[in-house]
């Protein structure tokens, strides 16, 4: 999940060597630059990564770090490259360029310590979002394909052959509603579903009207987030024409 | 209110349903929920408060949201493992106070358990079935007899007040604090208040303890501020404001026995129906036995009984409260059944014994067709 090599654009020596051994310590691979047009051209061979950048090389390099930001997201954007680039900078000027360019964070110089931790933790944090952003675009994928099923399923309960059909709905509920990244509204419908379908216990005691009504709920999960506002409403619709979409769970004999 | 369309020729005014009785109506079992349909459609009108919907969420929606919160904790959340695994992990990152205290908590961890029936589940899945549980529960709390209380005259409020805080949600906070309607319950009524929470207060209840400190804080303060009291601390006084939200001469449905203190000494003009499981008449023939009368069997008629509890008649006092014996009823298949005495009564020259199943007796389907047909109406 983290970035194992980091590019560092730092003039101040000893500073560059001390984060170079800290990241090191986190199984990081460090290569240090003090020029940002070396950095650039090493980055063509870096698939992912994350590049520190130090925005404040003194008199007359003031805008070098912000140009090369500028060439890494080229780069990234032409190669399908996966840079994660911060940047250290005390000046407030800067920091707007920097944006501009492409800068996913800002640092401010500590201790080599805490500088390695920070960096390796936001760099972290951003490809985590990445990868549950690729993996929600999977799980969209999946619904399209898997409700349709599950309402083949649900109508097939009506015919004749009713107990593999029942098993077979009964364990695509359940298979639906392990999915992560489940909407609110995925959570209601398949919460339901999945209960009346278990608790009725076979499929004979799943009357028509249920059926439909289960159904049609799956149906609303195939169109959100268009359909969003009609969930409500299917739940509602669905206590008030009495069926119990609820998990029954307080003893008879509570107390209070 | 809203009038319920079949309402019996001895219906009493209108029922209004307690916390407790939600509870029992929306997460209990079909039977239970059963039993309460048909003391509501036994009367003319059903209604409930703003106060109780506040309080069913704060102690029900909180305790799922605390539930999911801990499984959310979970480490690797895709990973099925037993759900008596899950929640052992889950009792232990749980917070000291838990909404609704240990008793709903253990149920719902029972429940869960028996839900899944021994298949391994992800902490995913179980969060994504409370969660969309969450949202049911919190709909159907509106949804009586098929109605939406929202769309009707159906949810009392003498509770709004803009000074409501802590558990309670803030209800009002736009409106000027002379139009709260909790003024009137605690200003203008307050003589009536104080005095239905000083008798809580001396009862023995959960909140007794809390009750004595408040009021003594409140009543030495001068001018005192019950209204502020009342506003911070909505659990002790909960159960008297739901006392005071019960319309003239109805019903109030319930399980929590602190109505039946208040009752008798601040609304005689309410009647307190407890929530019981439909009884199921017999009427049948039964042998108990008892430690002290092992060698000696008694006869006696088993008058009624539920899945947890039934009603033994005999000519003799059978034992004493606590106390164990073991019944057979022929008529019914039954023995050797272990129960616990809970109440006896002397009811004209006949003993009437209140009894708990040691062991839940598993009743067999047709039985419970049976209390269906009866209606099975809970004993008021």
């Amino acid at each position: 999940m983290s970035y194992q090599q980091a590019f560092v654009l730092e003039d101040a020596t000893d500073f560059a060597a001390a984060l170079k051994k800290e990241l090191e310590s986190f199984d990081v691979t460090a290569t240090i630059f003090d020029n940002a047009d070396d950095l650039v051209e090493a980055a063509t061979a870096l698939e992912e990564g994350m590049l520190l950048l130090d925005l404040d090389m003194g008199v007359g390099r003031n805008r070098e770090g912000i140009e090369a930001v500028g060439s890494l997201r080229e780069l990234q954007e032409a190669h399908a490259k996966d840079f994660y680039i911060a940047a250290y900078t005390s000046h407030a000027d800067y920091q707007k360029d920097a944006l501009e360019a492409g800068v996913d964070a800002f640092l401010v110089k500590d201790s080599p310590r805490v500088d390695a931790l920070e960096l390796i933790t936001l760099a972290s944090a951003h490809s985590i979002d990445l990868h549950r952003r690729a993996a929600e675009h999977l799980h969209k994928e999946l619904a399209r394909r898997a409700y349709p099923e599950l309402i083949r399923d649900l109508r097939l309960l009506k015919g004749e052959q009713k107990l593999p059909q029942y098993r077979r709905a009964v364990s695509a509920a359940r298979r639906a509603l392990a999915r992560p990244f489940l909407s609110e509204d995925e959570t209601i419908v398949l919460s339901a579903v999945s209960q009346i379908l278990e608790s009725a216990g076979s499929a004979s005691e799943l009357p028509d009207d249920v059926l439909n009504k289960i159904t049609e709920g799956i149906d609303l999960l195939r169109h959100l987030p268009e359909a969003h506002g009609n969930v409500s409403e299917w739940a509602r619709d669905l206590l008030i024409g009495g069926q119990w979409p609820i998990f029954s769970w307080a003893d008879d004999d509570l107390e209070f | 209110m809203i009038s319920s369309s079949d309402a019996r020729s001895e219906s009493r005014h209108g029922v209004f349903l307690e916390t407790s009785a939600h509870i029992a109506r929306v997460l209990g079992s079909s039977e239970m929920r059963r039993g309460i349909h048909v003391v509501i459609r036994a009367h003319e009108a059903f209604a409930t408060s703003r106060f109780v919907v506040d309080e069913f969420q704060a102690v029900v929606g909180r305790l799922y949201d605390v539930v999911i919160e801990g499984l959310r904790q979970l480490h690797p959340q895709s990973r099925p493992r037993q759900v008596d695994d899950i929640w052992a992990e889950i009792l232990e990152g749980l917070p000291a106070f838990v909404p609704g205290g240990g008793k709903l908590l253990s149920a719902l961890g029972t429940a869960l358990a028996a839900r899944f029936k021994g298949e391994p589940v992800s902490p995913t899945a179980a969060v994504n079935f409370l969660d969309g549980q969450r949202h049911l529960v919190s709909e159907a709390l509106f949804v009586i007899e098929g109605r939406d209380l929202r769309d009707l005259d159906a949810i009392i409020d003498n509770s709004s007040c803009c000074q409501w805080g802590g558990d309670l949600p803030d209800r009002s906070k736009a409106a000027p604090c002379d139009t709260c309607k909790l003024r009137v319950l605690c200003i203008d009524q307050q003589e009536q208040f104080i005095a239905s929470a000083a008798t809580l207060a001396q009862a023995n209840r959960e909140e007794s303890k809390s009750l004595r400190r408040l009021l003594s804080e409140v009543l030495t303060d001068a001018p005192f501020d019950l209204l502020g009291t009342v506003t911070k601390n909505p659990g002790p006084f909960g159960d008297v404001i739901i006392l005071w939200d019960v319309p003239h001469s109805w019903s109030i449905l319930t399980r929590d026995r602190t109505f039946v203190i208040l009752r008798e000494k601040h609304r005689p003009d309410v009647n307190v129906i407890m929530v019981r499981l439909p009884r199921i008449i017999s009427g049948l023939s039964c042998l108990v036995s008892t430690p002290i009368r092992i060698s000696s069997t008694v006869e006696g008629i088993l008058a009624n009984y539920t899945s947890i509890d039934a009603c033994i008649v005999a000519a003799t006092r059978l034992g004493r409260k606590r106390g164990r014996f073991v019944l057979t009823v022929p008529g019914l298949g039954w023995a050797n059944r272990t129960g616990r005495f809970e109440r006896v009564q002397n009811v004209n020259g006949t003993f009437q014994h209140g009894i708990r199943w040691v062991k839940t007796p598993s009743k067999p389907r047709n039985e419970q067709n049976d209390s269906m047909k009866q209606g099975g109406l809970p004993n008021e």
